[in-house]
């Protein structure tokens, strides 16, 4: 196990490294410069932008400049944003737990609401319910993830107004409020964003489930706990869902980038202050240190991600640990 | 196989309507909302600090932050120092040459912690804006108007100006804002922009900086002891949102109660709902299709829009009024030029270019472009083309570029449109690899901005196109240097002439910005240049006794 980890930690630390290196190299070459949205339009501006260019480095070479960043990294400091005029590191402490929160609600609420859709499909095969059910998934999956969060948008928050538009809390009232207000305040905010995550998850995880499901209902093993006297619904939940799971770990794997790219969406949708929309911005003005930090946190992500599947597949499955 | 309800009906109905209930009622307690109002904008990059401003969004905090030596009045007029108002300088008195201002600080002028504000304080603020280790986009400009700031007493200085301008006053107290010595006394002057001081400043306005959280809000409130008055709102948020179109949402449900400039396609829904209501806005922005006058980066001609003559022609064939009325409906008119109306220097008596598709038939004609078998123009096999690169998803600038293909197509004429990010279009126009762009520019009270986007000595900064008239730069020159307006128009009117005749772009739109407004705001006339000019003086009334959409403001 000690190998198969250790194999893993150091593929994923040149799939790091490879991302980041990519990164660097794809925004740098990417037309503009940090400055451009801060500087107004005069010759003073330009002025300006020419000496804030040359103050931080970005009139050297491109291998000086990844260099020193390297080097910089290396000694534990990811730089300083220009757009926010403060340490990468802040920034980051400010946004990422928000981009998890959402993410870590998401998921859950996903991963569950998938398994327990993808068995009732299964166990419901062929009925005019599940081929509804069914006809649906697809087309919430062909749907655009963000045309989806402004559905939801539109619906909920700008005609029933049941919940907020956008941000994170309340504007005016949040400060004032009870720490347990503060929470449901959040909590609020939270629903849109996360159900518009929530549901794609669901339906791309009760896709597998059901295929996952339908392969084992026929296996001699149903067969025989209900020839053994278990109910339906324990022969389908206690011996056929418990084999028809392994799959799913290798999936979540898979789950984590495309819902951090989700979380793209709805957090620029919903005005979410998370890494998401903060990168979307970065990028766009060509913020080099907070894109690099961003690239870093969400490649790690998946990487870690990747592992717990490759981890969890192994524990379920020896021949995968005996094959590394 | 059927699974077995695990939660009745009613029992899963009750939760769900519980849960949501809960949710939804946590949004209301109006009283709070009674003494604060949000204003909803786009993230900017950048600091607070005025040094530093650029972006609209910052610079209306600021603003609110750091008060001004002096005030534009309500005439909106820049030339003559008697109708502004007074601000942090209570009187102040010109040399009989002109060349330089004696300021006396009003003595109940206080920065927020507690401190007078004192001509060190103006002298400071000179040397740190002109600093040359550090970036701040006024230091030429102020380099170039003042020569040296010298204190007299603890509230009497002078500003000594190196020429007679008739804009000098204008130039002074609207780019240089005092900043207080004493709160950077500790900080080297090289940190001295990256400091903690910079990020949380302390001003001498109406409102003091509260917090600050560049992703979702920035929250100022009124300062108690403000020499000029307590402000009528106590606390007013700058709430972020991702995108300037996000903002709208907002506005229409209430989270927030202003928006500066409302999508002119958004104007219906604005004023069809209930608490909104639309109030005029900015005036001063004007649009223009920019055309390079060069071939690529070289200093050739361009092989099409280098001749004045096709220019002219392409502006002709423009019906630019049906164009306005599709985009901006009643709220834009057709630009006259490389000003707006409202400048001193406008001049209604300007020849310009009307919409006449037969004379610009004829003089593409004339010009050896003729109408090939798919009624495109070509010249020696050279098709009449051209590319004009246009910000992806712009809500204005996108429609404005289809229209324009299609009345180009009619005139035979292949107009391409290049959608690219903004970044990417900006380093195309430095690098000067782009045919045409519909470019924007808010031009602010001064007209003397048009130096830097139409002379020749643009032609390293703004002026893309590279227009270059020997005429007009001098004429633009004696105009910024004329003693007085009376002469400053006379040559501002001439070069004016000179460039419309010239065509270096076509002059598309000036907008009439409307504002979208909850109706428990009480705003005042929103100044059309800035609209936060007035903030201070905006009021709250309760939800009961909100202004009627339709009823005059004070």
């Amino acid at each position: 196990m000690r190998r198969f980890l250790l194999t893993r930690a150091v593929h994923a630390a040149s799939v790091i490294a490879i991302v980041v290196t990519l990164a660097f190299v794809m925004i740098h070459l990417a037309p503009g410069d940090p400055f451009l949205a801060q500087m107004p339009e005069s010759d003073g501006g330009v002025a300006a932008r020419e000496q804030l260019r040359h103050q931080w480095g970005y009139d050297q070479p491109l291998p000086v400049q990844y260099a020193k960043w390297i080097g910089n990294l290396a000694s534990g400091s990811l730089g300083t944003s220009h757009s926010q005029g403060r340490p990468v590191a802040d920034v980051l402490r400010e946004t990422l737990p928000r981009t998890l929160l959402l993410m870590g609600v998401a998921l859950p609420f996903g991963l569950i609401a998938g398994v327990v859709l993808g068995t009732w499909q299964a166990a419901r095969r062929g009925s005019t319910a599940e081929r509804a059910s069914s006809a649906f998934s697809m087309m919430l999956l062909s749907i655009p993830e963000f045309l989806f969060a402004l559905a939801l948008l539109s619906v909920f928050a700008l005609r029933l107004r049941w919940f907020p538009v956008s941000g994170m809390t309340d504007d005016v009232l949040h400060a004032g409020m009870s720490p347990v207000a503060q929470a449901l305040d959040v909590v609020r905010h939270l629903v849109l964003p996360v159900t518009s995550l929530a549901v794609l998850t669901a339906v791309a995880i009760a896709r597998y489930q059901r295929a996952a499901l339908l392969a084992v209902l026929p296996e001699e093993f149903v067969a025989a706990a209900r020839a053994r006297g278990a109910t339906p619904l324990n022969a389908l939940v206690r011996h056929a869902l418990r084999n028809a799971l392994s799959p799913l770990t290798a999936i979540l794997g898979l789950l984590l980038p495309s819902l951090f790219a989700g979380a793209v969406f709805a957090e620029s949708v919903f005005s979410w202050p998370g890494m998401g929309r903060m990168m979307v911005q970065a990028v766009n003005g060509r913020d080099y240190p907070l894109v690099l930090a961003g690239v870093i946190c969400s490649s790690v992500l998946v990487a870690l991600g990747s592992m717990v599947a490759d981890l969890l597949g192994a524990i379920a499955d020896p021949r995968i640990r005996s094959s590394t | 196989m059927r699974l077995p309800l695990l939660w009745s009906n009613h029992r899963r109905r009750l939760v769900a309507t519980c849960c949501v209930s809960v949710l939804v009622a946590c949004g209301g307690n109006a009283s709070a909302r009674d003494r604060i109002l949000v204003i909803g904008a786009p993230r900017e990059s950048g600091e607070l600090f005025p040094p530093l401003l650029s972006g609209t969004t910052h610079r209306a905090i600021s603003e609110q932050l750091f008060e001004k030596l002096a005030a534009v009045g309500p005439a909106l007029g820049i030339l003559d120092d008697r109708t502004f108002v007074p601000r942090l300088a209570d009187t102040w008195m010109w040399s009989r040459d002109s060349l330089s201002l004696s300021m006396h600080l009003n003595p109940r002028a206080r920065w927020h912690d507690g401190r007078p504000v004192l001509p060190v304080d103006v002298r400071f603020a000179l040397s740190v804006y002109t600093d040359s280790a550090h970036p701040s986009p006024s230091a030429p400009d102020l380099r170039a108007w003042i020569d040296s700031i010298t204190t007299a007493d603890s509230a009497q200085f002078t500003v000594w100006f190196r020429t007679r301008l008739p804009e000098n006053f204008y130039n002074l107290v609207s780019t240089l804002v005092p900043l207080p010595s004493h709160v950077f006394a500790g900080v080297p002057r090289d940190s001295l922009l990256t400091s903690a001081q910079v990020r949380m400043p302390v001003g001498s306005g109406p409102y003091r900086l509260v917090s600050r959280d560049e992703n979702q809000r920035v929250v100022i409130a009124a300062v108690d002891a403000f020499f000029l008055g307590h402000a009528g709102v106590d606390t007013v948020i700058w709430s972020y949102s991702a995108q300037p179109r996000d903002i709208l949402p907002r506005l229409l449900t209430g989270e927030v109660d202003f928006l500066e400039s409302v999508p002119p396609a958004d104007l219906p829904a604005v004023e069809a709902t209930e608490g909104l209501r639309l109030e005029r806005a900015a005036e001063f922005d004007y649009g223009f299709l920019q055309l390079n006058l060069r071939s690529g980066a070289s200093d050739a001609p361009h092989p099409v829009l280098g001749n004045r003559e096709l220019r002219r022609a392409l502006s002709r064939a423009l019906d630019r009024r049906l164009m306005l009325n599709n985009v901006f409906g009643a709220f834009a008119t057709v630009s006259r030029g490389p000003f707006v109306r409202r400048h001193w220097s406008a001049d209604s008596t300007l020849q310009s270019l009307s919409y006449d598709t037969t004379a610009a038939a004829r003089t593409l004609d004339s010009l050896g472009w003729r109408r090939g078998a798919s009624g495109m123009r070509a010249k020696s096999g050279r098709p009449l083309s051209f590319a004009v690169l246009v910000p992806a998803g712009h809500a204005i600038r996108k429609p404005l570029a289809e229209l324009m293909q299609e009345q180009f197509r009619q005139a035979g004429v292949d107009m391409q449109i290049e959608f690219l990010d903004f970044p990417s279009i900006i380093a195309r126009l430095r690098a000067g690899t782009f045919d045409a762009f519909i470019q924007s520019i808010t031009a602010g009270l001064s007209p003397n901005g048009v130096r830097q986007v139409w002379t020749t000595s643009g032609w390293k900064g703004f002026n893309f196109g590279h227009y270059g008239n020997r005429r007009f730069d001098a004429e633009i020159d004696s105009a910024i240097a004329a003693p007085d307006g009376t002469r400053g128009r006379a040559h501002y009117r001439l070069a004016y002439q000179t460039i419309l005749d010239d065509a270096p772009a076509i002059w598309l739109y000036e907008r009439q910005q409307r504002a979208g407004v909850s109706t428990r705001v009480v705003t005042g006339a929103l100044r059309p240049d800035a609209w936060w000019a007035t903030l201070p003086k905006w009021k709250i009334v309760p939800q009961g006794n909100a202004s009627p959409k339709s009823a005059p403001r004070p």
